[in-house]
């Protein structure tokens, strides 16, 4: 029986012509392959070759920052995450860069933050400790802790971070390689990949989309978002600023308005942080659903000018900005689409054999996309990394189905009811405020 | 009561007590109109440093009979009186209220007061020196629960007025003494309150002021930190203030209602001398009495409690406790320390609720009633007789018990191994042994008893001691 199936499934694919092809997997063909695969492998490649020959470059920039040692302000603010501090601070003091100040910022926190971080201020593993007594949301935190800074450098990390020992020496050392640098990203790894299923296609995600993608974005000049799981910025950048304003999706929020100030965003693939991600998939889904909001409260709403060829007109802006639209919601819809091309003129018996293809097609170029992570950021992976390769071909069903149905949905409802200003991620008070201006 | 009797009572004291001879060092000639005529004393208000000065006098004399009298205030007039003098005697006699004699009930007690003090001897030969045992006995004498008062006029916040005249300053403060008391088990104490006070002098007056962690500075402009909610700013209060208004200096919005617009999430703290800026401050206190500046966590901290005596506190008070007697019985290697004895009880019991072994093991007390005859008969010698009887005691049990004398009137002896109905035997074998040696060493011995309890889980030792000594306390 499965042998027969094969061979049904050889003619169907023997009997197609490259218009049945084009017409069936346009999708594929069109958009996606030629999008994250050719595009990203095409300037990947570049990026690895550019790296093996601006050695020189990048040891002059290190031996430079090493001679000034400018101060780096490390601020961490968070509700009740006293508990991931002494790992924290272990993974600072392990750092190949010393020159920094630890500030953590305890937003309202109504467990044992405030006697652990006491505690360790004591023993000297945080600098400097400021306790809101009230929540006010992640923003007030860090612009509260950006207040404190005194360093060069501003690193905003999440609590629940730990660093790799060269990571906060390679987070700045763009800002040595490049002028009008205004933010640095981290590269953002999975702490907790063996944890389940959810982890492991999360690990193998972030792999793709941040180390790969970001690189990319980063070289191509159009990186839109520094993470605010582990980020770099000049102070006096965001001093320019005033900070941060109301999330969620905050990160992205201040990266473009850096980039509104005509500074470039870099990603560091080798300033490696590591964080813990949602286990369950039902926490999953809830932490999607509030970034993929945050895409059209920010881009195209907040900052739609961007897209506006007449005021403070910029090519990477707009490219930057109509990338992230295109793909991220509009190319979301183009599966309905696809779905709706398949219902209406498709004959019912060629579906599954459209559904085996579509998944085969999309597996190989996830394979091709991991390939080009190894071939990016190789050296800095293990085996339980090499491990994930097993769960590459599940990627198309997570990324092309459960994150497509969380984010048409969270796209939706943002449009339609503004559900992110509903968000308790951010006290109710603070997001009547920001919806009340329009922020 | 015999008006004359009465008027034979008020003892010329000033008199009879020498102001000039150092009170505590040597034992004070026996006020012979003190100690046999009068029950209480009656001092005079009309001079209250005088008054305060005989009170002192009188609360230091080593002699028990002086020390402990009953003191009755005789004032005059509607001037204030010092409160130190107030409440430290025992009662006033308002004159102009009562002409004749004061209040029935009040003279009564004071009359029961100095009866119970006359009782006691010495347990020193030149007096009671040990301010311990002072304050052990006072509390003895006059029963019913003791607290703490508090005041401003007292370095401490706090005093406890009655007790205070009868430590100097070299025995230290009178609180401390009754902790150390509590920590025996002589006193119980209620919890009134707790004090922070200079680890140098004990004052409970101390200025907590905030410094700057930078430069130790005090003078600091303290501001609320601001929160705005529409933009996520925050900064102090200064940031925002713009011609009488709050204006946001981020998205110049006007901040119109607390709650609504912004909140105020902390404090931040200004230096003026360095010009740092920052959340927490240092917080020093410093002594108004001696200058002591420190950390408020490296200061002292006090407890006041109301205490009142337990049954083997009054024990001890009536009996004393001889260094001489304790010394002879730390000399015998079979009288374990009490605490040592506490932890070998827990341990039988322990055993046998693991092991169920029978018959287990028994505990028995032995408790000598009227101890204060031998004191009376013997004197310093009674360490002699009390020699002799743990020799006794130590020869009827076997080298596998155990002894400890909580205080000089009662042993307490583990027999291991041993059920109750065994440990009854050992208990008559015991009884016999030790009527034998008082009857043969006193004119008047004291009653022995005993009790028998079972080492199970259940055997809550302190409480056994006390009943014990309960049931027996003079």
């Amino acid at each position: 029986m499965p042998l027969e199936i094969l061979d049904a499934l050889s003619d169907f694919v023997g009997e197609l012509s490259l218009t049945n092809w084009l017409l069936y997997f346009w999708p594929f063909f069109l958009i996606d392959f030629l999008r994250y695969t050719i595009l990203d492998g095409t300037v990947l490649l570049h990026w690895i070759r550019w790296k093996g020959l601006g050695r020189g470059k990048v040891e002059a920039a290190r031996e430079r920052m090493f001679r000034e040692r400018p101060l780096v302000s490390i601020i961490a603010p968070g509700k009740n995450e006293g508990a991931h501090l002494p790992a924290l601070a272990r993974s600072l003091q392990k750092q190949t860069y010393r020159r920094f100040e630890l500030i953590v910022i305890d937003d309202g926190s109504d467990d044992a933050t405030s006697a652990i971080c006491r505690r360790l201020l004591e023993q000297g593993k945080i600098d400097d400790y400021i306790r809101h007594r009230v929540r006010g949301g992640k923003a007030s935190a860090a612009n509260t802790g950006l207040r404190r800074a005194r360093g060069r450098y501003v690193v905003h990390l999440d609590a629940d971070t730990e660093l790799d020992p060269r990571a906060l020496e390679q987070v700045i050392l763009p800002f040595y390689l490049e002028e009008d640098v205004g933010a640095v990203g981290g590269d953002i790894r999975v702490a907790n990949q063996s944890a389940s299923l959810a982890t492991r296609l999360q690990a193998i995600e972030y792999l793709k989309t941040i180390t790969v993608a970001r690189t990319v974005a980063s070289q191509l000049g159009i990186m839109r978002i520094v993470s605010g799981a582990f980020g770099a910025f000049p102070r006096q950048t965001l001093e320019r600023l005033k900070g941060w304003d109301v999330g969620p999706g905050l990160d992205g929020d201040i990266t473009l308005k850096i980039r509104k100030l005509g500074l470039k965003i870099r990603h560091a693939p080798d300033a490696i942080a590591y964080t813990n991600v949602p286990v369950r998939f039902k926490a999953l889904s809830r932490q999607r659903y509030r970034w993929y909001r945050s895409m059209v409260r920010f881009r195209m709403r907040k900052h739609r000018d961007l897209l506006n060829p007449v005021a403070n007109f910029r090519t990477t802006d707009f490219i930057s900005s109509l990338d992230n639209i295109f793909f991220n919601f509009v190319m979301n819809l183009k599966w309905w689409v696809y779905a709706i091309q398949l219902l209406a003129f498709v004959p019912r018996p060629v579906w599954p054999y459209l559904l085996v293809i579509n998944w085969a097609l999309y597996v190989g170029a996830n394979v091709i996309q991991w390939g080009l992570v190894w071939a990016g950021v190789g050296t800095s992976l293990n085996r339980r990394v090499a491990a994930l390769t097993l769960y590459v071909p599940i990627m198309p069903i997570y990324v092309g189905v459960y994150l497509r149905v969380i984010r048409s949905y969270s796209q939706l409802m943002e449009i339609f009811t503004r559900s992110s200003y509903r968000d308790p991620w951010n006290p109710w008070r603070v997001s009547r405020a920001a919806q009340r201006a329009g922020m | 009561m015999n008006p004359g009797l009465y008027a034979a009572d008020i003892v010329p004291l000033r008199s009879e007590i020498d102001a000039t001879e150092p009170l505590g060092a040597i034992m004070a000639p026996a006020p012979e109109g003190v100690r046999s005529a009068a029950c209480f004393v009656l001092v005079p208000g009309e001079d209250p440093e005088d008054a305060l000065g005989l009170l002192g006098q009188i609360r230091r004399h080593p002699d028990p009979a002086i020390y402990l009298k009953p003191v009755l205030l005789v004032r005059r007039g509607a001037e204030p009186l010092p409160e130190a003098l107030t409440y430290g005697v025992d009662a006033i006699w308002d004159r102009d209220a009562e002409p004749a004699r004061p209040g029935h009930d009040v003279e009564a007690e004071l009359r029961a007061i100095g009866q119970r003090a006359g009782q006691l001897s010495p347990v020193h030969s030149g007096g009671d020196l040990d301010p311990t045992v002072r304050v052990l006995r006072f509390l003895a004498v006059r029963g019913g629960t003791f607290a703490p008062r508090q005041t401003v006029l007292h370095p401490a916040g706090w005093t406890y007025d009655r007790l205070e005249p009868l430590a100097d300053s070299a025995d230290g403060d009178v609180a401390r003494l009754l902790m150390l008391l509590a920590e025996r088990q002589l006193l119980e104490g209620e919890f009134v309150a707790r004090t922070h006070s200079c680890s140098s002098c004990n004052c409970a007056f101390l200025n907590f002021q905030e410094t700057c962690p930078r430069c130790t500075s005090a003078d600091l402009l303290v501001q609320d930190w601001v929160h705005h909610f529409r933009c996520a700013y925050t900064g102090p209060m200064s940031d925002f203030e713009y011609e009488g208004r709050l204006v946001c200096p981020k998205c110049e919005h006007l901040l119109r209602h607390l709650g609504t617009d912004y909140d105020k999430p902390a404090i931040v703290y200004q230096c003026r001398e360095c010009e740092n800026e920052f959340h927490e401050a240092d917080v020093v206190s410093a002594c108004y009495q001696c200058g002591h500046s420190a950390p408020p966590d490296m200061q002292g901290e006090r407890y006041y409690r109301r205490y009142t005596v337990t049954a083997l506190g009054r024990n001890l008070a009536i009996y004393g406790v001889d260094e001489t007697v304790g010394r002879v019985l730390s000399r015998s290697g079979r009288v374990l320390p009490f605490d040592s004895f506490r932890t070998l009880v827990a341990g039988e019991a322990a055993r046998h609720e693991r092991y169920r072994t029978e018959p287990g093991s028994a505990l028995v007390l032995v408790n000598l009633v009227g101890l204060q005859g031998a004191y009376l008969e013997l004197g310093e010698r009674t360490g002699e007789l009390l020699e002799q009887l743990l020799e006794t005691v130590v020869s009827i049990m076997r080298t596998s018990d155990y002894i400890a004398t909580p205080n000089n009137s009662l042993f307490a002896i583990v027999l291991t191994e041993t059920g109750v109905d065994a440990a009854e035997t050992a208990v008559e074998r015991l009884e016999g042994g030790i009527a034998e040696l008082l009857q043969g060493s006193l004119s008047d011995p004291p009653n022995v008893t005993f009790a028998i309890e079972s080492i199970t889980k259940d055997l809550d030792l302190d409480g056994t001691l006390d009943r014990m000594l309960g049931r027996h306390a003079a």
